[in-house]
This record gives structure tokens, sequence and C-alpha cells, in this order.
């Protein structure tokens, strides 16, 4: 019995580090093995790959804030360029806001890295705007015309230079918003955008923030939602089997997350059969 | 008290009032009227930034100058790496393939990125020590977060295609539930919140006002 006890108490306070060792080899080894290639996409990720696809039909841009910093970016950085590839895929023009400023340069390399591998122009099929304060007034105000708060783009061009911009003004010019973060700011597109002008919204997040976006898609004020790691590859794997694209981060990167999530599920379960075990000993010695 | 309450109360009203009446009156003078303010607004929040550097300069210096205080040199590090950053942003710019991008890409992002990370570890600990079926309460929170956790990776497929099912369930109806009512509560408190600002019953925003 008291062996039995010498092992439990063991076993339940166990050094942190070798749990911390278990998790790292759990997240890191996968890295070398092969990346996910078959993955079910839900209906919200799908909504989003049909809707660009619209985009592509009716030969309109699209608007993605890229308002993400180093923090989120291994989660928010496979979904910005598996939707760009889409979106140069299909000769969709892009327009790239950002309103978190150590996001800024990330968002522009991802533009800049993927264009590149279509051969798109910048200024011509894609331009990104610079970072601004006050995004509720920038919101506000794109309704109206965005030269309102925008002078130049990021490189430092006047607008009028940027033959992409020539016919475009507000929202009504293009199919719809995509706002990829980890912060509030996808509600504060629904609230100072959406509500008032009607636009078609999409949501790329992290998974844990994730939740608090399923009353805007049941009230119709946004048309997708893509969550987290999965989301990302969710959508490449469209991107696969639709268009013949090659998977990206987002895949490579499921197979971390898969055994990441399996390794703290066993955590659980053992911690809670180890503290069951302790419990009724407990109460047989009582 | 004239400059530091009632000219800041007299403000807070107009531009509360000339906002609340922007919004449902889409006139042509009202428009310009917000244009021009809304420009103010953005240049106010640059300045806001500049005002919050110096802040952050002054405590991190008094820190620093602080023989006493063992974290000192942490300060100095801050504020050597914050002029570093300021002079080389100034001189090279902060385009992508400028020196100070290339710092940022090269330290900023893999610091920041770890940072981030080792919630992984923490959570893992966390998971194995604390994360107990003590009570029903704490039995539903376990059951929803293996049954996530599950469903986010592609295993949950593979195990049944009743794990995303349950996900969907769960995040579409007693999450959607929870939410919508934090959202109302939010909202209402915020809508309390800014007429007791704009009508200036809550003075606790003007300067030399709060916390008294």
């Amino acid at each position: 019995m008291s062996n039995k006890n010498k092992w439990l108490d063991y076993l339940l306070n166990i050094d942190r580090k070798v749990v911390y060792v278990i998790i790292f080899l759990s997240v890191a080894l996968p890295f070398f093995l092969n990346p996910v290639v078959d993955i079910q996409p839900t209906k919200w990720v799908s909504a989003v790959y049909d809707e660009m696809e619209e985009a592509a039909r009716t030969n309109k841009p699209i608007i993605i804030g890229f308002d993400y910093d180093p923090s989120t970016l291994a989660e928010l950085d496979p979904m910005a360029k598996a939707l760009l590839r889409h979106a140069f895929s299909r000769n969709i023009k892009v327009l790239g806001l950002n309103f978190i400023a150590n996001g800024t340069s990330l968002a522009a390399t991802t533009m800049d890295d993927v264009a590149k591998e279509f051969g798109k122009e910048y200024g011509k099929d894609y331009v990104f705007f610079p970072y601004l304060p006050q995004y509720d007034l920038v919101l506000l105000n794109f309704g109206d015309n965005f030269r309102k708060s925008y002078t130049q783009e990021f490189r430092g061009q006047p607008l009028e230079n940027i033959p992409m911009l020539s016919n475009l003004q507000n929202y009504d010019d293009f199919h719809m918003v995509i706002d990829l973060s980890g912060t509030k700011l996808p509600t504060i597109y629904i609230m100072y955008g959406v509500t008032r002008y009607h636009f078609k919204f999409v949501t790329g997040c992290t998974a844990v923030s994730a939740t608090e976006y399923f009353p805007y898609l049941q009230s119709g004020q946004m048309i997708g939602l893509i969550t987290g790691m999965k989301g990302a590859a969710e959508y490449e794997s469209l991107l696969k089997t639709k268009l013949n694209l090659p998977t990206g981060d987002g895949m490579r990167g499921m197979a971390s997350q898969t055994w990441g999530h399996l390794v703290i599920i066993i955590f659980i379960v053992i911690g809670n059969i180890l503290y069951y075990v302790r419990r009724r000993m407990n109460m047989e010695i009582k | 008290m004239f400059f530091k309450k009632t000219v800041p109360f007299i403000f807070t009203l107009s531009v509360g009032i000339f906002s609340f009446f922007y919004y449902f009156m889409p006139h042509a003078f009202m428009q310009d009227l917000w244009d021009k303010a809304s420009q103010w607004a953005i240049i106010i929040g640059g300045g806001a930034m500049f005002v919050g550097v110096i802040s952050m300069v002054r405590a991190y210096y008094k820190r620093a100058t602080n023989k006493s205080d063992p974290n000192r040199y942490f300060a100095m590090l801050t504020i050597v790496c914050f002029i570093a950053m300021t002079v080389i942003g100034l001189i090279t710019g902060i385009k992508p393939g400028s020196l100070f991008n290339d710092i940022f890409v090269g330290i900023m992002i893999p610091c920041e990125a770890t940072m981030f990370s080792l919630l992984a570890f923490y959570i893992a600990s966390a998971a194995f020590r604390s994360f107990r079926l003590k009570s029903f309460s704490a039995g539903l929170l376990l059951f929803s977060a293996i049954i996530l956790m599950l469903a986010q990776i592609p295993t949950g497929e593979n195990i049944s295609p009743a794990i995303p099912w349950l996900k969907g369930w769960i995040l579409d109806y007693p999450n959607v539930a929870a939410q919508r009512a934090i959202l109302i509560g939010i909202a209402i408190g915020s809508v309390a919140t800014a007429l007791k600002i704009i009508l200036g019953i809550d003075k606790s925003i003007y300067a030399g006002v709060g916390g008294k």
C-alpha cells in the first residue's frame, strides 16, 4: 500500500520539467514528419472560399485587414497566405489594411512574398495602406471615401499614382472585407463598418478568440469564419482540391497541433485518473 | 479647476452630441464637420502615442537611476534599445529591407513568438495538475474542453464524425447564448458609461480628478 502511495505521490507531483520536455517533443518532432494532407473544411471556411470565388466572378477587389503581430503570427500568417494565394491565383485585386503598429512590416512582407509567387505587381494587383491610429474613425471614413484618412500608400506614393485605386472609393467598390486578427478588431469592423455600410465581412482569428464571433455569424453580420491553424489548414485543403495549389504552413503546423492537443488530453486523463485513485485510497484509509 | 474640469466637460458634451447627431443625420454640413473632426482625431491619436512614449521613457529613466532598484539594468536596457531603434528607424526608414525592419524581423518576431508559445507548456502543466473532475461544473468544462481540442485536430474527425458535430453544437448554442448575454451586458454598460461621461456625471476622466 505504501509503495503504491509513493508512486502516486511521485506521479501527482511530477517535476514540471518532465511535462515541459514531453510537450516540447510532441510539438517539435512532428515538424519533421509528413504534413497532414487531408482535412474536412467546416461550413464557415467553405463560405469564405465560395465568397472569394464570387469575387473572381464579379471581378471586384477585396480588402484584407492584417491586424496581427508576432504573438499570433503562427496561427494567422498561414491564413493570410492561403487567402492571398486564392485571391492572386484568381486575379482578384487586394487592398491591405493594418491597425496594429507591430504588424505593419509583417503584413507588407507577407503580401510581397505571395504576390511574387504569382507574378503580381504592387500598385496594379495589390496595394498596402500604412498603419493609422484611431481605427474606428478610419473605418467610418472608409464608408464614404478612404482618401479622407489615407493620402499615401505604405511605400510612400500618393494614392493618385496607384492605378489599382483609380476607380475605388469606399466599401461598395469591394466585394468583401476580411479581417485577420487575434484582437477585438473584427468586432470594431462590425460595429463601425458592417452595421452602417452593410458590406460582406469575414473574420480570421486565433482559435481561442473564435467563440466570441459566433453570434455575428448567426445574425448574418459575418458571412464566414476561419479559426486558428485548423482554419488555415482547411482553407489550404480547399485550395489543393479545387485549384490544385500547394499546401502551406497551415497543413505543416497541423501535425504539431495534433500531437500537442493529444498530449494535453492524455495529461488531463492521467491527472484525473491519479486524482481519483488517490481520493479512493485516502477514503479507504479513513 | 476651470481648465481641468469645465473646459474638458464642454468639449466632451459638444463632441458627444455632435457624434450622436452625425450618425443619424447624413447631411452634407454634418459630413464636412465630421471629416474635419475625424482628421483632428487621427492627428491627436498620433500625438497621444508620443505622450505615451514620453511617459514610458520618464518611468524607465526613474527606475534606471534608482540605485536601490535591483532591476535598474533592465530599465537601462529598455532605454538603450528604445533610443537605438528610434535612431536606426529615423536614419534607415522602416520599410522592408531597412536595418530597422531587419532588427524587428530578426529579434522582435522570434522573441514575441517565443513568449506566446510558452503558453503551450504552461497549459500542459496546468492540465496535468489542476484540471480535475471535482464537481458537475468542472465536469462540463472538462468535457467541452476535450471535445473542442479533439475537434480542432484531424484526429477528432477520424475518431467519430460526432466530435466535429458536437463541437459545432457547443459553439452554436450554449456558446452563442452566453456570448449574446455578455455582449448585451457590455453594450448596455458602454452606453451607460458613455452617457455618464458625455453628461459630465462621471468626472473621473478629467485631469486631476481621477482617483478622488
